[in-house]
């Protein structure tokens, strides 16, 4: 058995705490008062010889072993001496060391920041491609970070100068992202939830705020959902379930569990085009023996936009006849009607030269578009008042003063009309559509609603109606009807009517007649023509416009023709988005019924017979959410929120929200 | 007084209980769109302040606020904690600018050192305390050469003693360089006995060509063999402890520079308020 090796570790003091160690450590026994505190040698000597006679004498304690051999020098100096350079202790090297990295990073963080490289190593991460993309044009690349923070070109001076100057942090960020996103967003609004005014927004809530994350009538960053620096593939527009209930009270685990029932949804009024879609499926098409499928009328557009066919495609093949036959007599423009001229020169009223043909007791009714453009005579808009719009002469009571007044009043503007225009014919009718509308009326409207009136026609009815006896040779009606075509005039001098044959379906002159009409019952002062418009509108008017074009009252009380019927999305922006184009490729969704059931017990066509398009009744069921959940769920086609809910809503759609939350008729 | 289990179950739940308290919290504040992000980089600029003073309070009494012991738990619990905080603060996401990406790279080393430096400490000291004896690291230097002299002196007197070169030869050729000269940087990282064992082996088989004198001197050489192997154990151990220190503290100040700077950033660059 081999005995360890007993070492001597000697009685040396360490000190390793001290900035400096004696330099004979590597070597022996080091001096024993060690380095002074700057690192200098302190020469320490093992013993003070001490003088005994004439003998210098080693004195060296017992401690540290006793008198030397070697003794003393002559002189009296001690024999063992201990000279080094010292060395740094291991701690204040790594004094010095961390110092040293300190004060370099110091240092080249100080670099970093004053050199042309500084905002491209401050940016905590790439931006997003849309982003990027913008950012990156220019000469002047150290003015990227500028265009979304005000900091961005500032010295660092100046970054130091921002407790004392807080306007140095002006423009924020959410109004540097609005002077680019503009356009898409309304910048009074944009930092209001869902960029609607929170009065509007709230409307129809329940008003306890308390209850919700956070309050949703404050203003939001543009940051506090839009994340830039994460990545060229980051998704900007990103918005988790969570963001969305930070505000919204009532918590949705899954679409399937907490989604409401659509309600009403999508169908948010009814449809601009009249159709029951029941009674064409169960009725008409079988006794036309027709197929009805939804695709004859129905097409989606580029944007998954479910269109509505126009009338050539879709209805034109069985109503054009019925249409046809509706103005087979042409609409009346201006007629004369039969006036009771003794009675009215018995009681005072001179209606001077009034054709032979056309006098007798009072009977007739002036063509409409007659009655709105004598609304521009004050006597005759009062008369047409007191008798009412629908007026027919036959109604005037020869008995009462005030209704002959008024008939006569009618009568000499008729009268003022007809020769207005004989002499300067088209503008006669210009004239007095610029004092009903309050605007000039363009020349394209003049043509539209003129029609190509002839000179000849428009002098007639002084020269001949008035002037001149009926010539006996003048063409029976049904050989006019045969000679004129669609869009041209015919004049029963017999009868003393002007009347229009339109050229079809969308006729110009009357679509031109009736939006002028819808555009008068703007102005307040024309009650009475929202009385004209709708008589024109009446199904059994003879271009059945009416039929199947729905007159709507708008928000500011007039009234509106939907000549057409939805062709895209709600004007505006919406909180719910839907395309068909993802769903019409499942094989189970191809067949539009398997959401869209008709509901034959609805009284769909009964709602069109008043203005207010948001009282209706739907010609479908309503959507389940059933429908949709089948799919929409996790870890199938997903039911995170913003799959069919978007966040950012134009002021626009305000409206639509407000009427969202009508209860259901 | 609490046994050693109990300290360290009571810390352990502290520390898992603060950390899913700060993660509770960014949780509840992102419910309401809110920014944790500055909550929870201050928090973890205060709690890396904190773990810096553990250095600073040898050189200042005044923050000498309990004993070294207390300290370091403090340290090592707090510096645990700090993990997920910062994961908190990105977002358990890698960060990719230059600063930002710097300054995660910098805390995620000073971690890792300081796991390290845990691990060391727990495991070297048992590793030392098998070596047949305790050594100061300030001391080894000396005890080598005191070995390296031994070694000398006793083949010299047998040399002379005996007028054999055998032993003498051998010690020229195989053993000299290794006492006298330092252990090769591998041995530094990764100190193992391999060395040791040859060189015993060899003197071994060198001993059956010895008289009786050079026998006996080559069992002392035996003894400083292992001497000299244990004195550089020691050293390359107790170098580990005082290198990665050196590791610990040179990346935390670096990191409260750049964690600094990122914070004033943050302030200057978040967008202000609506």
């Amino acid at each position: 058995m081999r005995e360890p090796l007993k070492l001597d570790h000697g009685d040396t003091y360490e000190r390793p705490n001290q900035a400096w160690v004696c330099g004979l450590a590597e070597e022996g026994p080091t001096c024993p008062l060690g380095p002074t505190a700057r690192g200098g040698c302190s020469h320490a000597v093992a013993c003070h010889p001490v003088r005994e006679g004439d003998r210098w004498v080693c004195n060296r304690s017992a401690l540290r072993g006793g008198p030397c051999e070697t003794g003393p020098t002559p002189d009296g100096e001690c024999c063992l001496q201990y000279s080094c350079s010292p060395v740094r202790s291991l701690r204040s090297q790594r004094g010095r060391f961390v110092w040293a990295v300190a004060l370099a990073t110091l240092g080249g963080l100080c670099m970093i920041l004053s050199s042309n490289w500084r905002n491209e190593f401050l940016a905590p991460g790439a931006l997003s491609v849309h982003h990027a993309q913008l950012v990156a044009r220019g000469d002047d690349q150290s003015q990227r970070c500028a265009s979304c923070h005000a900091a961005g070109n500032q010295s660092a001076l100046e970054w130091l100068s921002h407790a004392r100057e807080p306007q140095l942090a002006l423009p924020t960020q959410s109004t540097l992202c609005l002077e680019c996103h503009k356009q898409e967003v309304p910048v009074a609004t944009a930092l209001l939830a869902h960029g609607v005014d929170s009065q509007v927004l709230l409307a129809g809530h329940e008003q306890n705020l308390e209850s919700r994350r956070v309050n949703p009538m404050g203003e939001f960053a543009c940051s506090t959902c839009h994340r830039e620096h994460h990545g060229a593939t980051h998704d900007l527009i990103h918005m988790s379930d969570a963001a969305c209930q930070a505000c919204h009270r009532e918590q949705f685990h899954s679409f399937a569990s907490d989604h409401p029932e659509f309600g009403r949804w999508p169908t948010e009024r009814r449809t601009r085009i009249a159709f029951d879609h029941a009674s064409h499926q169960t009725k008409h098409f079988p006794e036309e023996k027709q197929e009805f499928a939804c695709a004859m009328c129905h097409q989606q557009n580029e944007t998954g936009f479910q269109t509505t066919l126009g009338y050539e495609a879709s209805c034109a093949k069985c109503h054009d006849s019925d249409l046809a036959t509706s103005w087979k007599a042409g609409i009346p423009f201006v007629s004369l009607p039969i006036i009771d001229t003794e009675t009215l020169s018995d009681e005072g009223h001179d209606i001077g030269t009034w054709p032979e043909q056309a006098t007798g007791d009072f009977d007739g009714a002036l063509p409409l578009v007659t009655k709105f453009l004598l609304l521009s005579d004050d006597k005759a808009a009062q008369g047409i008042q007191l008798l009412g719009s629908d007026f027919d002469f036959y109604d005037v009571d020869p008995a009462e003063q005030t209704q002959l007044a008024a008939a006569a009043d009618i009568i000499a503007a008729l009268k003022k009309f007809t020769a207005e225009l004989s002499v300067n014919g088209h503008a006669a009718i210009g004239e007095r559509l610029k004092k009903l509308l309050g605007r000039k009326i363009s020349a394209e409207e003049l043509a539209a609603v003129a029609a190509h009136l002839s000179a000849e026609n428009s002098a007639a009815i002084s020269e001949v109606w008035f002037t001149e006896k009926l010539p006996e040779s003048a063409a029976a009606e049904n050989d006019e009807n045969t000679r004129i075509g669609g869009g041209g005039w015919t004049r029963d001098d017999e009868t003393l009517v002007l009347r229009y044959r339109p050229t079809g379906h969308a006729d110009p002159w009357l679509k031109t007649w009736i939006d002028l009409l819808a555009e008068a019952t703007r102005r307040p002062e024309q009650k009475v023509v929202e009385s004209l418009l709708l008589d024109m509108m009446k199904p059994t008017a003879p271009s059945q416009c009416g039929s199947c074009h729905s007159v709507d009252r708008t928000a500011s009380g007039a009234l509106e023709v939907s000549w057409r019927a939805l062709q895209s999305p709600s004007p505006g922006a919406n909180f719910t988005v839907f395309s068909h184009s993802p769903h019409t490729l499942q094989p189970e969704l191809a067949d539009c019924t398997a959401c869209h059931r008709i509901n034959a017990a609805s009284t769909v066509m009964e709602t069109y017979k008043n203005q207010d398009s948001q009282v209706f009744a739907a010609g479908f069921h309503a959507l389940t959410k059933q429908d949709c959940a089948t799919c929409h769920k996790p870890g199938a086609a997903g039911d995170s929120c913003t799959q069919c809910h978007r966040y950012h809503a134009l002021e626009r759609i305000s409206e639509p929200i407000a009427r969202i939350k009508q209860p259901l008729p | 007084m609490k046994s050693f289990a109990s300290r360290r179950l009571r810390n352990s739940t502290l520390t898992i209980a603060a950390a899913a308290a700060v993660v509770a919290y960014a949780w509840w504040a992102n419910l309401r769109l809110g920014r944790p992000d500055f909550v929870t980089g201050y928090l973890l600029l205060g709690m890396i302040l904190f773990l810096a003073l553990y250095n600073l309070r040898k050189k200042l009494p005044i923050v000498s606020w309990t004993t070294s012991a207390g300290w370091l738990q403090a340290h090592i619990y707090i510096g645990l904690a700090t993990a997920v905080v910062f994961g908190t603060h990105v977002s358990w996401r890698l960060p990719d600018g230059w600063l930002e990406g710097t300054l995660a790279t910098l805390y995620a080393t000073t971690f890792v050192s300081g796991l390290v430096g845990l691990y060391w400490t727990r495991t070297v000291p048992m590793q030392l305390a098998r070596v047949s004896e305790e050594f100061l690291y300030e001391r080894i230097p000396a005890l080598r050469n005191q070995v390296q002299q031994l070694a000398q002196q006793v083949v010299l007197e047998t040399v002379r003693a005996t007028g054999s070169d055998t032993l003498g030869n051998f010690f020229t050729t195989r053993l000299q360089g290794y006492l006298e000269k330092s252990r090769g940087w591998y041995y530094w990282l990764k100190p193992s006995s391999k060395l040791r064992k040859r060189l015993l082996a060899e003197l071994t088989e060198v001993t059956r060509y010895l008289s009786e004198p050079e026998r006996q001197a080559s069992e002392q050489l035996f003894s400083l063999i292992r001497r000299r192997d244990d004195l550089d154990f020691h050293a390359a151990m107790q170098w580990r402890l005082k290198m990665w220190l050196f590791v610990h503290l040179g990346l935390t100040y670096p990191l409260l520079l750049v964690a600094c700077m990122h914070s004033g950033l943050a302030h200057l660059f978040a967008g202000g308020t609506p």
